[in-house]
């Protein structure tokens, strides 16, 4: 399963912290600053994978990262997921971010730190993957953001059907 | 979100800050702010969401929130759907999981899983999952199956709802009932929709791990599946990655599939395995092509090695892998690396992977610390006699450049290999000498420790082994640990070199004198006691020994200084017996698996998917898959455990198989064997009374309508001392007393006897008399049965017997210690990797008065049976984590480890021990479930 998903900038400044686990406040912060240490100096010649301190979960724990621009993409996952599977996943997620916010750049990701979640939470939940079809997952965000519209309240009973209909 | 004015001024003004220190000031002044406005009453739902957005950017910098609770849930209660998604947010991000408010939560999330739109569903089942609590799984879980299975529902909502279970049943796996609905989720494996599957699948796989069999049907449904996708071409128009179908899902059932065995799908299995296999045979082109590819095909290679891996096909496997790990990605060489190892582990010729072999070594040079590891791990998972000591070679050559992060793990696996496969004792003592010249600094005690309980374990290591630590000590560098295993094997072997030149006594001491001054304390202390042993093996240079001693009993450090008198003390006495029985060689160690093994298993941590293979030789992943199945975690496991465990602990509860040789309870000579009533009750009683004293130094042992027989024990282990009074409580005389203790055995394990010098029982026992017999105690070994006591006497001219079980067990010889808490669960990791001494029940807490008394009542228990709390340790404040260390005569000392964990909830009790001995750790478990049982 995945443990968890980290957004931060070379600086080390958290864009997105999100456990699958019940860890607390502090030890998330704890692993993300170990985390970036151990990132931040890699070249990006070097592979995608590192085995986490004992802290993160020791040699079963494998930390799949992608560097973009300014952002670290660190998903932390066990030994029970494909690493590539991994890599793939931190493509689609910033490709789904990508057509959500048109471009995506750290500004947004600031900005907008609670949509970071919305679409997470259509690519990942419970540490497992939900959805890999890009259409879809930019699909169910625009819906919630539709739905969270200050007028939309009242169209919101058949919103989901309409949009399925033409694709189931 | 639309956008929030204040929100994006505050998040401004913090990028502003230039220092951490102004950061913290902004945040503070906000913090003082939203408080205020939290205060008022008109605050709108605009505001609320607004403040709480603020306190969760400032979580997410790092900052303590601890407000806010009770406007999240108000958000969440917001007919509003962008305040309900805030509000559902900050619930999992900002709300303890103990907090009141979570009742509430929970109140909204049923009400929102059945509301007419979906995405309001989806909001509530993803909250749901990400919040997880207790009380969700057990009152929410049937709704959630209910979307799952529901026909109308969309697989949107169906996707979730198979995700929040998965969460649900990891964490809450006994609240969830998973029986009930296990069966009927695996058809959806089969659903069109490619996401539902996916997360069906990742439900499934979880359950297959907790339920074994039953899931048997689903690898019917992954094969299916799979042919469709890999051999029949089927078109997943939405779902193609790159030129793969459904990727992410082929993983996923290959995945699964390694948690069933093959059965008569074998051969279906192979030919899917067999096409993924040959369509990598090119190099795709396009590196998100290859990822993707590549994902199926090393999962492929994983399955392929548990479906049958002495296959054919495994060999190409390993001719392909054997390319990968050459390969310019550093990626695919990290992943080639890593299946090799897997590979090597499971497969019964290591040939095709020794093909390699330079290559790996190669490896363990690469650019990148990732791939050096995975090259580390492959070289001592392919390790065998043939390729040992080419292996152990280089990792030795490797060691002095590699990164001191990957030196430790080095240096434990050099050890360890060596250890395994010597052939000749020079190449163990010439390449453990070597070892620990070179990577002292980055290893632990253990590994010394190791190569002296080696030595002395094999009586032909020690001579050569003398001749290598002479000479280390004499080599121009001498490392800290070569220093110390030099000197202790010297001070217990040197005598077998004296005769050789150059190696004279004197030379010895010398040599070892030399090194003091450079040396650590621990070293010293070490070296002081090879010195006094000098002191008897080589009596022509006692008096230089002497002086040496008598320099240190001015030492400053307080351990020097107590050895040196100590020993000075010792081989000034006049006495002809006292130093060879003192300084006598010291006996092999007792087999024991090697703390090394211990250390690198403890590597190994609890995931929450197990692991279907690990780091190392065949055997051990061989044992690791006869435990695989039973799932250590699951409450059924656990419970039948303790019912088994009750029962073997009380041999009184079925009155038909009892003898009086092991029954707690007294039964006279003449006694019928059906138990009346009150003899019943007396049993009861008697069981009461044992019970009380397994944790209580004084008591009642019986108390019948004749006798009453009191106990006080002593314990300074491994001896103790146990009194025993005899009350006549009837109204005449009782004579012909006697009274006995034995063993349960003859091992020796316990010696048990009357002490020397105490008057004797008197002739008769007037009413309300009191005799009193002492009986002096040894624990020799951990010993599995307690004593028993044997009374007689006559009264009134009828002759009794009373045989009673004698609290007396190997858990009494425990003292507490001390030990700091990430000590306390590094052990408790270690030893639960070994699993030598685990033993777990799970009990019924006492009834109390209230649940503090029963939490105090469990830790006087804790503290009686002589176990040290560790305050603080556990994150749950109500569980007890302790720690004893029982000590016995010949067999050394075990240290015991105790969790209890109380859910007052169910009224029920966890109690886990682990100890460095099995027999101790049952007995503990033993005396537990025994004092539970009699509350």
């Amino acid at each position: 399963m995945i443990r968890s998903v980290l957004i931060f900038n070379q600086l080390g400044k958290p864009r997105l912290i999100k456990f699958y686990e019940q860890i607390s406040a502090s030890a998330q912060q704890d692993i993300l600053r170990e985390i970036h240490a151990l990132v931040a100096k890699r070249p990006d010649t070097l592979c995608n994978f590192l085995e986490g301190s004992r802290s993160i979960g020791g040699s079963d724990t494998r930390i799949v990262y992608r560097h973009y621009a300014t952002l670290y993409f660190v998903f932390v996952a066990d030994m029970s997921e494909s690493e590539l599977g991994i890599m793939d996943l931190i493509q689609v997620f910033v490709e789904a971010l990508d057509r959500v916010f048109e471009n995506v750049c750290e500004l947004d990701l600031i900005f907008h730190f609670d949509e970071i979640h919305y679409v997470l939470s259509e690519v990942v939940s419970a540490g497992m993957v939900v959805e890999t079809n890009l259409s879809e997952i930019s699909r169910a965000v625009n819906e919630a953001k539709r739905q969270a519209k200050p007028d939309s309240s009242d169209h919101t009973r058949l919103a989901i059907s309409t949009l399925r209909r033409g694709f189931v | 979100m639309a956008p929030m004015k204040g929100l994006t001024v505050f998040i401004a003004d913090l990028r502003k800050c230039r220092s951490q220190e102004d950061e913290e000031r902004r945040v503070n002044k906000e913090l003082a702010n939203i408080r205020t406005k939290f205060k008022e009453s008109s605050l709108n739902g605009y505001n609320r969401k607004k403040y709480v957005c603020k306190l969760i950017y400032m979580s997410l910098l790092g900052h303590e929130v601890n407000i806010g609770h009770k406007e999240a849930v108000d958000l969440v209660n917001s007919a509003r759907f962008s305040e309900k998604q805030i509000g559902y947010l900050a619930a999992s991000l900002l709300l303890p999981e103990s907090s009141e408010l979570m009742r509430a939560v929970v109140g909204c999330l049923r009400r929102d899983m059945y509301d007419a739109n979906e995405c309001i569903v989806c909001l509530a089942l993803c909250a749901a999952t990400n919040v997880a609590t207790r009380e969700i799984a057990e009152s929410l879980t049937e709704d959630v199956v209910m979307l799952l299975l529901a026909p109308s529902g969309s697989p949107f909502v169906k996707k979730k709802a198979a995700l929040c279970l998965l969460r649900l049943l990891r964490r809450f796996p006994e609240s969830v009932k998973a029986r009930q609905w296990a069966a009927r989720v695996i058809p959806y494996m089969g659903h069109r929709d490619i996401g539902v599957t996916l997360a069906v699948t990742s439900l499934v796989t979880a359950l297959a791990q907790q339920q074994g069999d039953e899931m048997r049907k689903a690898s019917t449904f992954a094969v299916r599946r799979l042919r469709s996708l890999v051999l029949d071409g089927e078109r997943v128009a939405d779902h193609m990655y790159y030129g793969v179908p459904a990727p992410w899902l082929q993983v996923k059932l290959l995945r699964l599939l390694q948690y069933f065995e093959p059965g008569e799908q074998r051969s279906e299995l192979l030919g899917i395995l067999r096409r993924i296999i040959d369509e990598s045979q090119e190099a795709p082109r396009e590196l998100q092509q290859m990822n993707a590819q590549y994902a199926v095909l090393f999962e492929a290679i994983n399955l392929g090695i548990h479906v049958d891996v002495d296959q054919g096909l495994m060999h190409e496997s390993a001719l392909l892998l054997g390319r990968f790990i050459t390969s310019r990605e550093t990626n695919i060489r990290f992943l080639g690396l890593e299946t090799m190892a897997h590979l090597a582990t499971c497969i019964d010729s290591l040939d095709p992977v020794k093909r390699y072999q330079g290559v790996i070594v190669q490896s363990l040079r690469d650019r990148d610390v990732s791939v050096r590891r995975r090259a580390l791990d492959l070289l001592y998972s392919m390790c065998d006699v043939t390729s040992a000591k080419a292996i152990v070679a280089e990792l030795l050559r490797h060691m002095a450049i590699a990164d001191a992060a990957l030196r430790e793990e080095m240096a434990l696996k050099v050890a360890i290999l060596t250890e395994k496969f010597a052939t000749e004792y020079s190449w163990y003592v010439d390449v453990m000498m070597r070892l620990v010249s070179l990577a002292g600094d980055h290893m632990g005690d253990e590994v010394w420790h190791r190569i002296v309980q080696v030595i002395l374990g094999n009586e032909e290591l020690q001579l050569y082994a003398c001749r290598i630590a002479l000479q280390t000590l004499r080599a121009p560098v001498c490392h800290e640990s070569a220093l110390k295993v030099s000197a202790y094997v010297l001070g217990e072997f040197g005598h077998l070199i004296a005769n050789a030149p150059g190696c004279a006594p004197l030379d010895q001491l010398k040599a070892l004198q030399a090194r003091l001054p450079g040396a650590s304390l621990p070293a010293r202390a070490v070296a002081l006691t090879a010195v006094a042993k000098f002191t008897n093996l080589f009596p022509e240079i006692k008096n230089l020994c002497l002086r040496l001693l008598d320099r240190f009993r001015g030492a400053l450090d307080a351990e020097l200084q107590q050895r040196a008198c100590e020993y000075y003390a010792l081989a000034t006495v006049e006495s002809e017996s006292l130093l060879p029985t003192v300084f006598e060689e010291m006996p092999p160690y007792p087999e024991r698996q090697s703390a090394l093994m211990s250390r690198l298993l403890s590597r190994e941590t609890d995931t929450e998917d197990q692991r279907t293979w690990v780091v190392g030789g065949r055997d051990i992943n061989r044992s690791r898959s006869t435990r695989r199945p039973a799932d250590e975690d699951a409450p059924a496991a656990a419970a039948a455990a303790a019912e088994e465990k009750q029962e073997t602990a009380q041999p009184t509860a079925t009155p038909a198989t009892t003898t009086a040789a092991e029954a707690a309870a007294p039964t006279s000579l003449d006694e019928p064997p059906a138990l009346t009533p009150e003899e019943e009750e007396r049993v009861a009683k008697s069981r009461k009374h044992y019970a009380r004293l397994l944790w209580e130094s004084d008591g009642i042992l019986y108390d019948g309508a004749e006798v009453q027989v009191g106990m006080m024990a002593q314990y300074k282990p491994p001896a103790a001392r146990i009194g025993l009074f005899l009350g006549n409580k009837s109204a005449a005389a009782i004579c012909d007393i006697s009274i006995q203790a034995e063993t349960s055995d003859d091992s020796g394990d316990l010696v048990i006897q009357q002490a020397a010098d105490q008057d004797a029982l008197p002739e008769s026992l007037m009413p309300l008399g009191q005799a009193r017999v002492f009986f002096d105690v040894r624990c020799h070994r951990v010993f599995a049965a307690a004593p028993t006591l044997r009374i007689s006497y006559t009264l009134a001219g009828a002759p009794t017997v009373l045989e009673l079980q004698l609290p007396v067990t190997a858990a009494h010889f425990m003292d507490p210690v001390t030990i700091s808490v990430t000590d306390f669960f590094a052990r408790w990791k270690q030893l639960g990797e070994a699993t030598i001494g685990e033993s777990q029940a799970v009990l019924k807490t006492p009834f109390l008065a209230s649940d503090a008394d029963a939490i105090q009542w469990l830790r006087n228990v804790a503290g009686g049976m002589g176990f040290a709390l560790i305050q603080g340790a556990d994150v749950v404040p109500d569980n007890i984590v302790a720690v004893g260390i029982a000590t016995t005569e010949a067999a050394g000392r075990f240290g015991c480890l105790m969790r209890v964990e109380p859910k007052p909830s169910h009224s029920l009790t966890r109690v886990t021990i682990r100890a460095t001995n099995p027999t101790l750790a049952k007995a503990v478990a033993t005396n537990i479930s025994m004092i539970f049982d009699a509350r």
